[in-house]
């Protein structure tokens, strides 16, 4: 069965490259991998590929792309079709059109995002290598998570970009929120690894980014990477605390455009077979925030 | 020290703001819910429009947050301005309802 194997790199538009460069790096831990015009590439202590990330200078904050890496190079026709029978338009994009990267297949979600899958790019390694390797590098820098963990995006068809991760690219649900008589889906969570969510949607406006999610060990890094962004005088949108949903530990702070970051712990392992869980609308303070059990203001609307 | 008249949310609010403090983080210290969120210049939630008052508007920001047009028609974003006199300013979204409400008075 063919698969789609991970969220494998998120481009983001950012106001000041510099000031990026210097948070994603020296904050939250980056290391960068390269450069191509406007564009700065980075990837985790963790990540074998060549990026996961890239920041692009732009007017504007938010999301550019988000790609999905797929296991052969096949995958990559399979994949195009699925998603032209669903009534996506694809478009092929050429080999090192960005740094690294080999040929993509290009389309537009439901919900507005440009998304890619691919199967060729650059290979770095890990900063431990794989012979005999320590558990992590000497000399890490800020947060230094392992890899980029999920996102967070905002739409408004989320039955539809649902039926769209589940029917054509074949990946499961772990965790949805519903209205009264389930009506609407208003929060959708979807895995194709075995983590509780590869990209999660809440209910917003179209082609929004409510934030980008790197994953940390323990809540104690949680705690750690807290202490960090109070001496980097980062801003926060929300202190430690847990998930409800996915059940993770988790910290919410804005990169120097205002684009949102989480460092994310835990969370159960999702399986393809396991029941999707149901969070009533009315419940979804208690699912988003499990301590303080009620939304917040500039987590629902600070959206880039 | 400037003194803000601020209208949001329905309700006026004054306060002080020090030259070397946004507006948005001046209100935020006397507990006025002034609409926050990413603090850097990129999601728009602080954007207000300035009625009265001398200011300076940071320019690297988020375009679909302030744009060329609005920055020119007095809006600006409170988490990346300064303050250079005593400031009226009105939330984004309260101008909008006033204005909505004065054509509707005029048209009657
Ligand atoms: S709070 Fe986001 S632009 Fe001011
Ligand atoms: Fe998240």
């Amino acid at each position: 069965m063919t698969r789609v194997m991970r969220l494998g790199r998120v481009e983001l538009n950012v106001l000041n490259l510099d000031k990026s460069v210097e948070y994603y790096t020296k904050v939250i831990g980056l290391e960068e991998t390269g450069r191509m015009g406007n564009s700065v590439y980075l990837k985790a202590w963790d990540e074998f590929d060549h990026h996961s990330l890239i920041l692009t200078k732009s007017n504007k904050a938010g999301l550019v792309h988000l790609a999905f890496k797929v296991e052969t190079i096949d995958d990559l026709a399979y994949y195009e079709r699925k998603i032209e029978e669903f009534g996506c338009t694809t478009t092929r994009i050429s080999s090192n059109t960005r740094l690294g990267e080999g040929e993509a297949v290009h389309f537009i979600l439901p919900t507005g995002h440009h998304c890619e899958l691919y199967h060729e790019i650059g290979f770095l390694g890990t900063a431990v290598g794989t012979r005999n390797p320590h558990p992590w590098p000497l000399g890490m820098k800020g947060i230094a998570p392992h890899r980029l963990d999920h996102l967070l995006l905002t739409g408004d068809d989320l039955k539809t970009v649902t039926r769209f991760f589940v029917e054509v690219l074949n990946f499961g649900q772990s965790e949805r929120v519903v209205t009264e008589g389930e009506e609407e889906l208003v929060g959708s969570f979807l895995f194709t690894t075995n983590t509780s969510h590869d990209i999660a949607f809440v209910k917003g406006p179209d082609a929004k980014l409510h934030h980008a999610a790197f994953g940390v060990e323990s809540l104690h890094d949680v705690f750690k990477a807290a202490d960090l962004l109070s001496m980097y005088e980062v801003p926060f949108d929300v202190t430690p605390t847990r998930h409800g949903i996915s059940r993770g530990q988790t910290i919410y702070f804005f990169d120097p455009s205002g684009n949102r970051n989480e460092a994310f712990a835990g969370g159960y392992m999702a399986f393809r077979d396991m029941p999707t869980i149901t969070w009533d609308a009315s419940k979804i303070g208690t699912g988003i925030f499990y301590h303080r059990r009620e939304l917040s203001e500039s987590f629902m609307k600070a959206l880039t | 020290m400037y003194k803000v008249t601020l209208k949001v949310r329905n309700q006026q609010f004054e306060y002080n703001c020090a030259p070397d403090q946004t507006p948005l983080r001046a209100a935020r210290n006397e507990f006025i819910p002034f609409p926050t969120g990413c603090q850097r210049g990129g999601c728009g939630m602080c954007k207000m429009k300035v009625l009265e008052g001398k200011y300076e508007q940071e320019l690297e920001r988020s375009h679909e947050a302030l744009s060329n047009e609005e920055l020119a028609n007095g809006f600006a974003l409170a988490c990346c301005m300064t303050v250079k006199s005593d400031l009226d300013i009105i939330s984004a979204a309260d101008y909008e309802n006033q204005l909505i409400k004065d054509s509707l008075e005029k048209a009657k």
